[in-house]
């Protein structure tokens, strides 16, 4: 069974490239041209990066829920593919996330972590969606994986509207989510370049794991030799 | 005193190192196990 269907093997190398492109001119601008911010001043250049890297995981994250909801009602590999390579991208964008928040916390708050909602439920989505791709490497068999997975994923995705809500639903130390309708407009370009940047990369990512993920699935799904085929 | 964060060019640093060298290593390990499977499939 070939469950690998590579019809545009260049569209994520383009798309990857793009990325680059966005990511290192938007970066650029919020280091260099966009001006340091009234009270936080240069620390909130940290902001180009950390924003973009919290859209994106979260939309990963949401990609991945499709994914293991139209698995679940129309199961075809090339969804539990794209779910494994979603969530593995959201793990990686959730762990650069709290990188880059400690980060940004210590000369804001004076300290490189703290318990509040916001970054508590985002500790919970890293680990929660970490927990499926433990369970993804410990089930073998690739029907009962996909199916235990895809449900697991569903009930991980409750955290994202949690993570996103939680500073307006509880007192938190953490700002209200930023965009561009909620910041000065001389830092518009920079945010927008680094989002489209990272959506970018994380789009190529996606579509290469996602290309791992069937080629093994094509693997493992293959009949055994037969026995004259062995030696 | 204008009530601004002095400084904070280390920390506006390392947010930014850490973002490129944690995209560049994932970045490098897919690639890298794309091409394995692609070695591997064509062996088979």
């Amino acid at each position: 069974m070939n469950v690998d269907n590579n019809r545009f093997p260049r569209l994520p190398w383009i798309i990857l490239g793009l990325g680059i492109v966005f990511l290192a001119i938007g970066s650029y601008i919020g280091l260099f041209v966009a001006p340091p911010e009234a009270l936080m001043g240069q620390v909130q250049r940290i902001m180009y990066v950390h924003v973009p890297t919290a859209w994106n995981a979260l939309l990963a994250m949401t990609f991945a829920f499709i994914c293991a909801v139209v698995f679940l009602f129309k199961p075809d590999w090339k969804w539990d593919a794209r779910m494994e390579a979603a969530i593995e991208v959201g793990v990686v964008l959730a762990f650069l996330l709290c990188c880059q928040g400690a980060i940004w916390a210590k000369p804001t708050w004076g300290v490189w972590w703290d318990w509040d909602p916001r970054l508590t439920t985002t500790a919970v989505l890293l680990f929660a969606f970490l927990g499926i791709l433990a369970l993804r490497k410990f089930v073998d068999d690739p029907a009962r994986r996909a199916i235990w997975s895809a449900v697991a994923t569903i009930i991980a995705y409750v955290d994202v509207p949690i993570v996103y809500y939680s500073v307006r639903w509880w007192n938190s130390l953490h700002q209200m989510q930023s965009s561009p309708e909620t910041v000065s407009r001389q830092f518009w370009l920079p945010l927008r370049m680094n989002a489209f940047g990272i959506l970018f990369l994380m789009t190529a990512f996606i579509m290469l794991r996602a290309r791992v993920a069937s080629m093994r699935l094509t693997h493992e799904l293959a009949p055994p030799p037969a026995l004259g085929e062995t030696a | 005193m204008s009530g601004m964060i002095p400084g904070g060019w280390s920390f506006v640093v390392a947010a930014y190192s850490v973002t490129a060298i944690v995209l560049a290593i994932y970045g490098a390990s897919v690639i890298a196990r794309l091409r394995n499977e692609i070695a591997r499939r064509n062996d088979d």
